[in-house]
């Protein structure tokens, strides 16, 4: 009963945070425990190894977005993949994967990179309803590419090791993007797009113009898969590289300027997930307590009886919950309740935070309330209906590939155990 | 009002300095690990702790500028008068549990500080847990103060 108020509270609108917190509140009172317990919990924030890693990579993310570099980046992959026949969209899913990849797919990829490629795309005679579902159903596309935030978040909750976690969505994130550019160099073969021709001068130009950004996701994950540092000091020093390069180097930033501005609207993103992150530590100590994990799972038990069902079943509730949840309470609240399930019906931890994050991933973008949808339809200023038609074939060809990612667990495992050993 | 703007402007400014210590104190970790094989012992420890204060300034400010995630479903398919009383009403509610939150923060910083538990050294713990009663208290004014704006003006955020 509580629990369908409280569901009905959140739809109305009230921040997920008070949602969480209400019902830790009313939980422990129920069983007469002193609601400080929820603070204990909260504090347990500072005992996460890797939960620095959040702010330092959100501060990243946002030095590099109020720079130049997302225009670098497009000139760079331009002059790398232009001359393909559909080599625009291609540029447009690598540069949004990077881009949403570092700013924790937060919506901001649009936004930034939305306005560049779009003129861009409609020049080459690419419809309006295709460029727009591709700008849509990209800005979300950097999920399963490290350092995405969601990806560090689900390696913490679920206390999954964060460079397994990286390394298995490798191969499912080349995957995507591959067969989104296959659907649209076939588009750029049946409209004869004009191409531009490759020419080397003009990719050691931009990547000149780039030279100082190209080194960073190589020191992030160089570093981690090497073992050299850790995830939170990879954090630490692509977020004092940024700094250093976009502000001296490049000077697109001035320090006192816009550096205090810059910290301040990161950490506001931060904080809005590390609140929500702490009343859940509340509420998941009690759910334990409670043993309800374990009554959902006997209760699921009943109904599910194979491996197979129970990822079909996983694949459409996650869809649902990406296209209603924002990304990062979806993980704090769902994952402690699946994840021994899952683990009940044999499926690996790092196999099943691959299915998560790509099941959201697509979530962004579906209809009704994928917030992607909303968020290019205020962009383009195009009605929102115009949107869900162009997102479809997009869709489409993601939820393939869900569907291979899902039931194929090699595809997210095998470079795992050639890595790390099984 | 006015409060919550100065308010806010000592958040950031606290925000501004705890991310820049915490970046500073791990930089000089790895360079002292690589270099010397050497490290503060306290440094570590202490950042961590610091993310509480992100957590929860940030989380205040976010409440100022009414950035907090939610799900938003029925406002964007609501009428105005409707969404302006839906809007009041979870004000209030958030009102509520913030001040119950701020409570329970409250009765476990004291305890600490009574106690005289140490984060690390002669480090008081109830330094960093006091950010949390303040900041959930700071949340509950502010969302009686939107509530209250939107009763007197209809303005919506």
């Amino acid at each position: 009963m509580i629990v369908i108020i409280l569901i009905l509270t959140a739809l109305l609108g009230v921040p997920l945070f008070c949602v969480i917190g209400s019902l830790a509140l009313y939980a422990f009172s129920s069983v007469e425990i002193d609601s400080a317990v929820i603070i204990i919990e909260m504090v347990r924030l500072a005992s996460a190894p890797a939960l620095l890693a959040i702010p330092l990579f959100t501060f990243t993310g946002y030095i590099l977005a109020e720079s130049n570099a997302p225009s670098r980046m497009v000139d760079l992959s331009r002059a790398l993949f232009g001359w393909l026949p559909g080599g625009v969209p291609v540029v447009a899913f690598i540069s949004c994967a990077f881009f949403s990849a570092f700013t924790g797919v937060s919506g901001v990829t649009i936004i930034a990179l939305g306005g560049l490629l779009y003129p861009i795309l409609r020049s080459q005679k690419y419809s309006e309803t295709f460029s727009l579902g591709l700008l849509t159903c990209s800005g979300s596309l950097g999920l399963l590419m490290p350092p995405s935030l969601p990806l560090i978040l689900y390696g913490i909750i679920a206390e999954t090791p964060i460079d397994k976690l990286f390394v298995a969505c490798v191969i499912p994130e080349i995957m995507l993007i591959t067969f989104l550019s296959m659907f649209s160099v076939r588009k750029g073969l049946a409209r004869e797009t004009k191409r531009v021709k490759f020419s080397m001068s003009e990719v050691l130009r931009t990547a000149k113009a780039a030279a100082f950004e190209i080194p960073l996701p190589i020191i992030i994950l160089g570093g981690i898969y090497s073992g050299l540092f850790t995830a939170t000091e990879a954090a630490a020093i692509s977020a004092a590289y940024a700094l250093i390069v976009e502000v001296f180097i490049y000077r697109d930033l001035r320090f006192f300027k816009d550096m205090p501005r810059i910290i301040q609207q990161s950490m506001v993103l931060v904080g809005s997930i590390l609140v929500i992150l702490g009343v859940a530590l509340g509420l998941t100590s009690y759910m334990v307590d409670a043993q309800i994990p374990m009554k959902l799972l006997a209760w699921m038990q009943e109904y599910i009886v194979s491996k197979w069902v129970f990822l079909i079943v996983l694949n459409i509730f996650l869809l649902i919950v990406g296209c209603l949840m924002d990304i990062f309470s979806a993980i704090i609240v769902i994952v402690p309740l699946i994840k021994p399930i899952a683990a009940s019906f044999g499926i690996d931890p790092i196999h099943l935070g691959v299915i998560f994050l790509c099941n959201l991933e697509i979530g962004y973008s579906t209809p009704p309330v994928g917030i992607n949808l909303f968020i290019a339809s205020s962009r383009f200023e195009r009605s929102i209906l115009q949107l869900y038609r162009a997102a479809l074939p997009f869709l489409a060809i993601l939820l393939i590939g869900l569907i291979l990612i899902t039931y194929c667990p090699w595809l997210s495992l095998w470079l795992v155990n050639l890595l790390f050993g099984s | 009002m006015k409060i919550s703007d100065y308010i806010a402007f000592v958040e950031k400014a606290l925000l501004t300095l705890v991310l820049v210590s915490i970046l500073v104190v791990l930089l000089v970790q790895i360079v002292m690990r690589n270099i010397w094989n050497t490290g503060f012992f306290y440094a570590d420890i202490i950042a961590r702790q610091l993310i509480l204060w992100i957590c929860f300034l940030g989380a205040s400010l976010c409440t100022y500028n009414r950035k907090h995630i939610k799900i938003d479903l029925v406002n964007r398919f609501c009428p105005r008068p409707a969404s302006r009383w839906i809007g009041m009403g979870t004000d209030v509610f958030c009102a509520v549990v913030c001040i119950l939150l701020a409570k329970a923060g409250y009765v476990f910083t004291l305890d600490e500080y009574q106690t005289g538990s140490m984060v690390t050294g002669n480090i008081p713990q109830w330094i960093f847990l006091a950010v949390i009663p303040v900041s959930f208290s700071v949340m509950a004014g502010r969302f009686l103060l939107h509530a209250v704006r939107e009763l007197l003006t209809g303005e919506q955020p």
